[in-house]
């Protein structure tokens, strides 16, 4: 596996991977150094050991054993049923020129992968497991707001940037809102998985109508 | 037994922090100055009671049964208006006032020992960015206290350095010069923003998000620096140049105004914490008086 290695801090070692998405080899790396922690970003991991040191050649030397998860049904699945029913739904269509029905279509069409939980507590941000996918390519073209909204709603469902995302609680936000779930997606009272995704699963939304 | 806030200046409450949900997008958290905060509970002789932080302000308590409490900072302590012992254990009798009043910037920790607060995840610290854990402390606020042992008498043996004027850091992973003199523009338990008149080459401020710790150097596109604290966002987008010590961390809650930014090895990170532990386990004597109530 192809990748560029550097360390970060005294303890960490950031790696930038060419090719692959982090989350297909999370896994791998959690095998290959157990006591570490690692954290994935958009395409990057972040692997933390217990103790300090130059740990970049460490990294290196492990890269040939690394193994991939490509196939889809090795991760979680789930369904948010979303109510398309968002402030910028319009916009978002007229700048693609499509109808409302079109955009919904789209967006329940695509198989959506957590790449990362960041930003804020349970916060996904999903990229489309097949970027390749017509309906992703499309969606890709809308950037985030040009001025990001004080206060998104909870169970916002929103896109930007060729992601699209749900804001767990009530934050600020720049992504174009779309929809919005019930469903809960952080809960602190939830001492075990306080999350209710992961990097790595899937999520695929479903148009719940009014 | 009921402790009663009077006076809260800016006070929050703050422990070891909240580990094992970064990649939940949960920030560790907890004390902004670990080492005052480590050393607060080893004068109690415990590990992680949760503390008060004291940021700014005058804060005042009174406790309705005696209470053995423990301070460290840098700060003018009294009991009932009279001045006593920084960086002590002591028993406070019921009805006595303790007032505490920071000198500077740098925070002071107070621990009561046996006080109730509910944990969130693990932790009873309040994450800022995050608005997890305990509100902050307000005038009027009453805290349960248990009945439990602690050390009275402890006191320190090494006198604390509240003023850094240095933070050493690791260069990378990103290649920009962050060395040399700064000043603190603006501190908060998510990050110190620097400044000065010299600046840095201009870093990105659209990357990939990827995984964020605290003591790393963002610089955005303004080429004005930011060192990510202890309530700092899990992931960012901006430029990182370099990632300031373990060690050295605490610092960041003690930084004079003008202060400056040495690259460092890890030899030189390894040698500073071994150093700062050995110097933590040290610190605390006690004449071995158990305060029980």
């Amino acid at each position: 596996m192809r990748a560029q290695v550097s360390q970060y801090g005294e303890r960490s070692v950031l790696i930038e991977l060419e090719q692959v998405k982090p989350v297909s080899v999370i896994d791998s790396f959690r095998l290959l150094f157990p006591d570490a922690e690692v954290r994935s970003g958009l395409n990057t991991l972040v692997i933390t050991f217990p103790e300090i040191s130059d740990h970049t050649e460490l990294v290196l030397s492990a890269l040939s054993k690394v193994e991939t998860v490509e196939s889809s049904t090795e991760h979680r699945t789930f369904v948010i049923a979303t109510e398309y029913s968002g402030e910028d739904l319009e916009t978002v269509c007229q700048k693609l020129e499509i109808t409302r029905a079109k955009l919904i279509s789209f967006h329940t069409a695509i198989t959506w992968q957590v790449a990362l939980i960041g930003f804020a507590p349970g916060f996904p941000y999903l990229v489309p497991f097949d970027e390749n996918q017509e309906e992703a390519k499309l969606l890709a073209q809308i950037p985030r707001l040009e001025v990001p909204r004080a206060k998104v709603p909870t169970g916002s469902v929103a896109i930007a940037s060729g992601m699209s995302c749900v804001y767990p609680s009530s934050m600020p936000g720049g992504w174009n809102l779309i929809g919005s779930t019930e469903q809960v997606l952080f809960d602190v009272n939830n001492h075990e998985n306080p999350a209710l995704l992961q990097a790595g699963d899937l999520v695929r939304f479903e148009e719940l109508k009014s | 037994m009921t402790l009663k806030i009077i006076q809260s200046g800016i006070t929050l409450i703050e422990d070891q922090g909240r580990y094992g949900f970064r990649e939940m997008g949960i920030s560790r958290s907890g004390a902004f100055d670990q080492v005052s905060f480590r050393l607060a509970n080893l004068l109690l002789g415990t590990k992680n009671e949760p503390a008060f932080e004291i940021i700014q302000g005058r804060f005042e308590l009174e406790t309705s049964s005696n209470a053995v409490v423990a301070i460290v900072g840098n700060a003018k302590v009294y009991v009932d208006s009279n001045i006593v012992s920084v960086n002590t254990s002591f028993q406070l009798l019921a009805k006595q006032r303790l007032l505490i009043e920071p000198i500077d910037s740098s925070p002071t920790y107070l621990v009561v020992a046996g006080i109730q607060v509910t944990k969130v995840l693990g932790s009873a610290s309040r994450d800022t960015l995050s608005s997890l854990g305990p509100d902050a402390v307000l005038a009027g606020d009453q805290f349960e206290v248990n009945p439990t042992t602690a050390l009275i008498g402890s006191f320190l043996s090494v006198k604390q350095e509240y003023q850094a004027n240095v933070l050493h850091y690791i260069p990378g992973p990103m290649n920009i010069d962050v060395s040399g003199n700064w000043s603190k523009e603006r501190v908060s338990r998510i990050g110190v923003r620097l400044n000065r008149e010299e600046r840095v080459e201009s870093g990105s401020g659209n990357l990939a998000s990827f995984p964020m710790m605290p003591g790393a150097i963002q610089v955005p596109p303004s080429g004005q620096p930011v060192i990510l604290a202890v309530d700092s966002g899990t992931t960012g987008g901006y430029t990182v140049a370099g990632v300031v010590i373990e060690a050295d961390l605490h610092k960041l809650a003690r930084l004079v105004d003008n202060f400056s930014l040495e690259p460092v090895s890890l030899q030189y990170a390894n040698n500073a914490k071994l150093q700062l532990e050995k110097t933590i386990s040290g610190a605390v004597i006690n004449p071995n008086q158990m305060g029980a109530w």
